[in-house]
This record gives structure tokens, sequence and C-alpha cells, in this order.
């Protein structure tokens, strides 16, 4: 077990009851030899996840290295799942176990490419993308073995039939409610409806043919400075969407060059 | 496969206030000239039986009210929720669900949430992920549908290759166009009349949106004193030909379909390069599935006044067609930018966040706007939607009549000319004997004749009440009604005034500005905690609220589980339990309008 962990790794230890067949110290120093800087954490079975360790803190995780594991539970793989990083093993050592049996159950927690090598011992990997909600179970009922062309063509019969009466005072219905699952009821984060808000912080953004310097000033690098509201650019007539940030002419339609146009006090006053 | 070897995809829609149908339209825009051909329809008008044996189908469905499905998809809600809908009936169909919602309301997006779970559970496989648009977000809607959209086609796209014949929806080339249009020329003697909606020749019929009754208005008066900030009218029609047609409750809405008004048709025809007042008639294309009835002939006139929506803000598609038929280097490169997803920041800065129609972008961008086609008038300019309003009128004291109370909406944003709701302009320039196309529809609250009712509407929500208060008392209802009213000031908008003194109900009003603190209904519900606890209690008592959506439903709602935790002795979890139950049992009843 001990020539699988490498330099400067993580290692995650689950222990459970049962007579230990080898020297625990021994396995243990051996390990710690191995991985020089890194560090051990062991963990009994039954308290794993109450220690809750933070998702992604460990390079791999052993079971069964006291004594061989006889079952295993699905809770426990998803917990050192969860909290083996990306790319990160798992390996178990099993007393006695159907292999077609172990890999399933590990493929359920989330492990892929599950092996098994010539001294017994199970391994499997936790994808090296972040999985997320795939590794939660969904809720939908979908049949897992290929259908059977009858059984679709006899269930869309039945939705034939239903559809031929409309009149629907006494059908029953599921109680829709029962679709939702708890995360269906959970609300968007307020931060993540909201966009940096453009007067603050983005760049003002100066005319397509500047004259009054905003473009030099803006490529320059320097905080524009407030000036006095004149337009030279020649682009003030445009309309809104091709008007600099600073001039005067924001929120009034376009208009005809020369044409007079009275600015209000408060247009006329640079904004800061 | 259709007859032209295009793949069928099924689009439909629930949708209440035009916002799913429109996400809709733009997606069999997007499909023309593509190897996909698109049907598009409200699920209530899909035949249900066919979807079986669909292979693709695409549903956009908002979420109203309380949580529940728009009305043109209720009918399919019942049936898909049928328990005797066997797990693998859709096992051959393919499908993806985009919900369109507010995050500020509890039950949000339930309808598009569970319509997606239940067709997994009936063994309908996704082409991809729920997609969920917030009203919230700080882009609105588009944040979540415009991607969502890219991805369906994308998955579209794998499944079936755009061979070289097609364009692909994804492409960036002009669709093309929805209409064919021809020149009515000669015959200038033919008179047209605005030949609206055609009414019924004197049979009894429905009014719907396709053909809605032309209402003379009888009324129009301003409610609210003149000094007060906030224009509010009371508009009374002539519905005494039709009361039989046209009947209705207290708690019912009536749909008014509004015109531009002239002033702003005059700006917008003017942008045009084409004459106002010239006959045309369109045609539709094949693959255009068009749900309004566009008169034939028609005058750009008559589409400007009563069809094209140009005082709306213009959304991503706008951009990207007006993109194309320009021809000037530097609107079109701006056109350009506001159209790409890149550009999607500066296009809500320059014209969702100030709320810029799209006859001040028309005007923005002048040169363009002289090269837009003819034929693609609808593909670039959505049409008027209908708007919703709580009946404030009583069949039978106010026979023959039928009374809308409107608040005028009018705001500023940083653009120099002030921002004005559409309708409720337009009808506040109404004359006596001007024709509204109009047509009722259940509301969303209905009013039980023998149990006590415990109204509570704020503004302009109070005007389902007047309706039921009234009717109550015409049909010398015994049980007992109790009003909540709130508004600014006794002087300003107290709305109804003088009625409130004949009335048999206990009326309590909050004038929130008329003193220092602010006195609003839910202080008012608290003070008489023991007489509605004992109401509601005892007497089986029904609960309404209506009124503006922001915060008062909830408030209200806390005050009244206040009640229940106080007077009933019932902790916070008993007495939301109790709430819900009430819900359940349609005694605690909700309309809200933003």
């Amino acid at each position: 077990m001990e020539n699988y962990v490498k330099k400067s790794q993580n290692i995650l230890i689950v222990w459970h009851e049962g007579r230990p067949e080898a020297d625990m110290k021994k396995i243990l120093e051996k390990i710690k030899s191995n991985i020089g800087g890194g560090s051990i954490q062991l963990e009994n079975q039954q308290r794993l996840k109450l220690a809750s360790h933070g998702k992604s803190s460990f390079d791999i995780s052993f079971l069964g290295v006291f004594s061989p594991i006889t079952a295993i539970s699905e809770d426990i793989l998803i917990e050192i799942a969860r909290i083996v990083k990306p790319g990160g093993r798992i390996v178990i050592r099993f007393a006695e176990a159907d292999f077609s049996d172990v890999s399933s159950t590990l493929k359920l927690s989330g492990f892929v490419n599950i092996q098994q090598d010539k001294d017994g011992f199970v391994f499997g990997e936790k994808p090296s993308f972040e999985v997320g909600s795939s590794l939660k179970l969904k809720k939908a009922i979908k049949p897992t073995t290929p259908l059977d062309k009858n059984t679709v063509s006899e269930a869309k019969k039945v939705w034939s039939l239903s559809a031929m009466d409309m009149n629907d005072d006494d059908v029953d219905l599921i109680d829709d409610n029962s679709l939702l699952n708890e995360d269906d009821l959970i609300k968007p984060d307020a931060a993540s409806l909201k966009v940096s808000c453009g007067s603050g912080d983005r760049p003002k953004k100066a005319c397509k043919n500047c004259s009054c310097g905003l473009a030099e000033e803006l490529e320059s690098g320097k905080k524009p400075q407030p000036k006095a509201v004149t337009s030279a650019c020649g682009s003030c007539y445009l309309g809104d969407a091709f008007r600099c940030a600073s001039c005067p002419y924001l929120g009034m339609p376009a208009f005809k060059p020369g044409e007079k146009i009275s600015l209000s006090d408060r247009q006329l006053k640079a904004d800061a | 496969m259709t007859k032209d070897h295009r793949h069928p995809i099924l689009v439909l829609y629930g949708s209440q206030t035009g916002t799913a149908e429109e996400v809709c339209e733009r997606v069999v825009m997007q499909s023309r000239g593509s190897n996909f051909s698109c049907s598009c329809m409200a699920l209530d008008d899909y035949n249900i039986e066919d979807l079986v044996n669909a292979e693709v189908a695409v549903f956009v469905c908002s979420t109203t009210g309380q949580g529940e499905p728009p009305d043109n998809m209720k009918k399919f809600w019942r049936f898909i929720m049928r328990k005797n809908l066997p797990p693998t009936c859709l096992a051959d169909l393919k499908f993806g669900v985009l919900g369109l919602g507010d995050s500020s309301y509890a039950k949000y997006n339930f309808v598009a949430k569970k319509l997606c779970r239940r067709l997994e559970n009936l063994g309908a496989d996704p082409l991809l992920k729920l997609g969920l648009a917030d009203d919230q977000h700080d882009w609105g809607p588009d944040a979540v549908v415009d991607p969502w959209v890219t991805e369906m086609w994308q998955k579209l796209i794998n499944l079936h290759p755009v061979d070289e014949q097609y364009t692909s929806p994804l492409g960036s080339s002009l669709p093309p166009p929805g209409f064919n249009v021809k020149m009515e020329n000669g015959n200038s003697s033919l008179v047209i009349r605005d030949q609206l909606f055609v009414n019924g020749n004197g049979m009894k019929q429905t009014y719907n949106r396709k053909h809605p009754f032309l209402a003379p208005v009888k009324s129009n008066t301003r409610v609210t004193s003149v000094d007060h900030f906030q224009e509010t009218r009371l508009i009374s029609f002539d519905v005494s030909a039709v009361s039989e047609e046209l009947a209705y409750e207290p708690g019912d809405v009536v749909m008014i379909q509004p015109s531009n008004v002239k002033a702003d048709v005059e700006e917008f025809l003017s942008a045009l390069p084409f004459a106002a007042d010239t006959p045309m008639v369109f045609e539709a294309t094949t693959d255009c599935d068009f749900s309004i009835a566009i008169p034939k002939p028609v005058t750009l006139r008559e589409l400007a006044k009563n069809y094209l929506d140009f005082m709306s803000v213009p959304r991503r598609s706008f951009f990207q067609l007006l993109a194309h038929v320009s021809s000037d280097e530097l609107e079109k490169e701006k056109l350009t930018e506001f159209g790409s997803p890149e550009g999607t920041e500066e296009r809500y800065d320059y014209a969702n966040r100030p709320r810029r129609t799209i006859l001040e972008v028309l005007q923005d961008f002048h040169k363009t706007t002289r090269e837009i086609s003819l034929e693609r008038i609808f593909d670039i300019f959505p049409i008027i939607r209908p708007r919703a309003f709580s009946i404030a009128s009583s069949p039978s004291k106010h026979k023959g009549e039928l009374h809308v109370l409107v608040a005028v909406v009018k705001y500023k944003t940083r653009l120099s000319h002030p921002r004005k709701g559409l309708c409720s302009n337009w009808l506040s320039t109404l004359k006596p004997l001007t024709q509204v196309p109009i047509w009722i529809k259940r509301g969303g609250i209905r009013f039980s004749r023998n149990a006590p009712c415990i109204m509570v509407g704020p503004g302009t929500g109070i005007a389902p009440f007047r309706s039921a208060a009234h009717e109550r008392s015409s049909s010398y209802s015994q049980a007992a009604t109790v009003v909540f009213f709130g508004c600014r000031g006794k002087a300003a908008d107290y709305y109804f005034e003088e009625e409130w003194k004949t009335l048999p109900v206990k009326f309590f009003a909050a004038f929130s500005r008329d003193q220092e603190e602010k006195v609003y209904v839910q202080h008012n519900i608290k003070e008489n905690a023991v007489e509605l606890w004992n109401l509601i209690k005892h007497k089986n008592a029904c609960v309404f609220v209506a009124g503006n959506s922001k915060n008062m439903p909830d408030d209200v709602k806390s005050a009244f589980l206040d009640i229940f935790q106080a007077q009933g002795n019932m902790t916070s979890e008993e007495a939301q339990y109790f709430y819900e139950e009430l819900q359940r049992n349609k005694r605690y009843q909700q309309e809200t309008w933003s």
C-alpha cells in the first residue's frame, strides 16, 4: 500500500473497528517516509463525515489498510469523493468482494477508472474536472435498461386514449408539488443577479473622432479631467449611441449639426 | 421529416404577458432558411395527442400569479399531470424547457421546474439543462434566454448537422423575411376605414383577442387631486349593447388592446422612408406562424397606430436585424456591437437601463432606418400587447357600464424626455365615444357571496373591491365585508371616498403621507387583530389582497401571520401552515401587478 504514495502528498487513511492484521505503526512509518513533507490524516469510518474535511483536500485515500474491508457504504464513499482532489485516488483493500459489485458502488459514488491490481487492491479515481451536480442523485425516475419498443408503444396508447377525453373533471392528477425537491426551492443568490453598474466603474468612452482630447487621455491611462462643457469633436449631434461619456448632450435626441439646442442647467454642469 | 426534408421542431409556449411568446417568435425567426422547421403555438392550442409522436419539443413557460401556469397552458397542465400517464410514454421525445420567472416571488419559476421534472419522469430525454430566466437579473430574462437558446440550437445542430443548402440557425446572415408585401395601386377610391378588428354581424359571440368588442368610452375623469404627482383616471365604457356577451363578476379582469398616441405615430412615420397612406397587402411566407391577423389591405399609418410597438424597449434581435440592413459604416458598426453577445453591457446601458424606445433608437440611427424594407416590418418591430385591468364596476350597480381605474405611468430616467406607459397614457387621452377594443378574462380572485370577506387593496388595488362591495350591497348579501385601503393622502388619492360612506362595509383607510410616520394597510390590519381573527377562525372569512406587487403583499401576509400567532396561539411554523391551508382552500387570494 505504501508504494502508492508520492512525495508531499496529503493522505487520508480511513480505518474501522476490526482486528488489525498488520502492525499499524510500521505501516504508518513506511508511508510517512515515502511522502516526506506531506501529511497523514487518520479518520475512523464512523466519524469521517463529522470531521467535515474541506472539499478536494486529499491526494489519495486508503481504506482497509490495517484490516481488510468487508462492507462499505455509499455514504462514506461519497464523502471520500468529496474530500479527495480531482484526479486523486481511492485505494481499498477488501477481504472478499465481487469486483463488479464494488466497481458499480464506486461508480455510483463518483469515482471513475475502477481497477483491481494483482494483490487484490481496488483503485478508483476522482474525475479530474469538478463534477458538481452530477454527484447528486437525480430525482428523475428514468429507466436504466434499454426500452422495449413494445413497452413504449403501449405507453403511448395510454397517452392517446387519455387525450381523447379532455374533459378532465373526473381525472386524477398527481400533486405537482411532489415534483420539486429541496434544491428547486433555492432562489438565485442576489449577487449573481447583479452586473457591475455602468456609471461607477466602467471606463468613460470617447467618441470615434474625438477632438476634445478625451481619447488621448484614456489611451495614456490618465484619469479624465472634468472639462468645461464644449463640443469640438463633432459627434454630439449624432445621438446617444455615438456620444462620448462626457458629452453634454447625453440623454437628448439626435439633432442636425448647427441646430440650436438649449441645454438645461443640469446638463451644463460637467459630470465629475 | 417535413416534406422539404427539414427537421420538425415544436416550439410551444405558456405566456401570460407575451414575453414567452416573443421568445418563441425569435426562435422561429432564427430557424428560417435552416434545416429545421419550427411550429410555434401556445400549449393549449397544440393537439396534445400528437406529442408522443414528436421528435423534438421546446417548451418556453412563464410562471404567473402565485406559482401558476399562464392561462394559455392551463389545459395542457391538467393533462400532463394526469396520474394515469405511464412513465415511458414520452420515451421518443427530446425536449428542452426554458422558464421565465421572477425570483422576488416565493414560487420562482415553479412551472418550468415542475414541467421539466414531469417530462423526465414520463421518459422524455432532455437536450440540455433547464433554463431559468429571471426578471430580477440586471439584464432581465435575456441574460439567460440568449445563451440558453444558443445552446439549444447547438445541441440540435449536433443531432442534425446543417448541410450546404441551408443556413445555420446560429449563423450571422440575415434570415429570409417573414412576409411578402404587395402595394395595392389604383383603386384609390377604396376607403380604408379603421378596420382594426371586424365586429360580428350582430350575432352573439364570445369576445377575445382575435375578436374584441369595440367599447365606446362613456366618461374619462381624473380622480386624483390636480396637485398630486400621480394622475389616476376612472374610465367608464359603454357595454350596454353586449351585457350578456360581456358579462363579468367582481374580481374579473378586462383586457384592453391599446394603440399608439397620434404624436408618436407621426414621429414614427416621418422616420421611415415609406408613404404613410398607401394601401398594402402583407402575405405571410411559409415559415411565418403569425398569431395576429393583419387586415388586408392596410396602410402603414394603421400599422403604426394599432399594431407596431415602436414605443417598447428594443431587444437584441432588433439591433442584429438593423445591423444587417445597414450600409452606413458608423451606424452598422455600432448596431453590430449592440447586437453581439459581447456588447450586452453596452446595449443594456444604451437601451434597457434608460428605457430607450425603438423610436428613439431609430432616430439615433436615422440613416439605417431609411434602409428598412417593408417586408421586414414584422420581423423588426414587435406587436403591441394587450394590458389587463381589474374591473372596478359592479354589474348590478353600474348596469351597462364597465369601469377601470388607471394610474397613468410617467417617470424619468436619464433621458431628457420622460418615459410613459403606452396603455395608460393612451387611455388618458380618450374622449367620450372613442372605441376601445376590449374583452373579459376570468380574474384571479373569486368572491364567495355568503362568507365574510376581508379585502386589502391599497392604491389602484381597491378596484376589484369597489366592484365587490357594490355588488354585495346590491345583492343584499348578509355576510360582513371589511375593507383595508391605503393611499398617500386623504386629499390626494382617496379613491371612491364618497362611495365608501354609503356602502355597508367596515372601512379602514391608511394615509401614508398625511402625518410624519408612515401608516400603511398592515398597521390597520394589526390594530383589528381580534375581530379579524374571529372572522377567519369562526366565520369562515376569506382574505383578498390586490395591488402593486412590490412589498405590500409580503407585508400584509406578515401582518396576518402575526395575528394567527398572537390571537390563535400558534408558533410561527403553525401560522405559516395555517396560511398555506387558507390558500389551498381559496380563503386567501391574491391578485397583484407590477
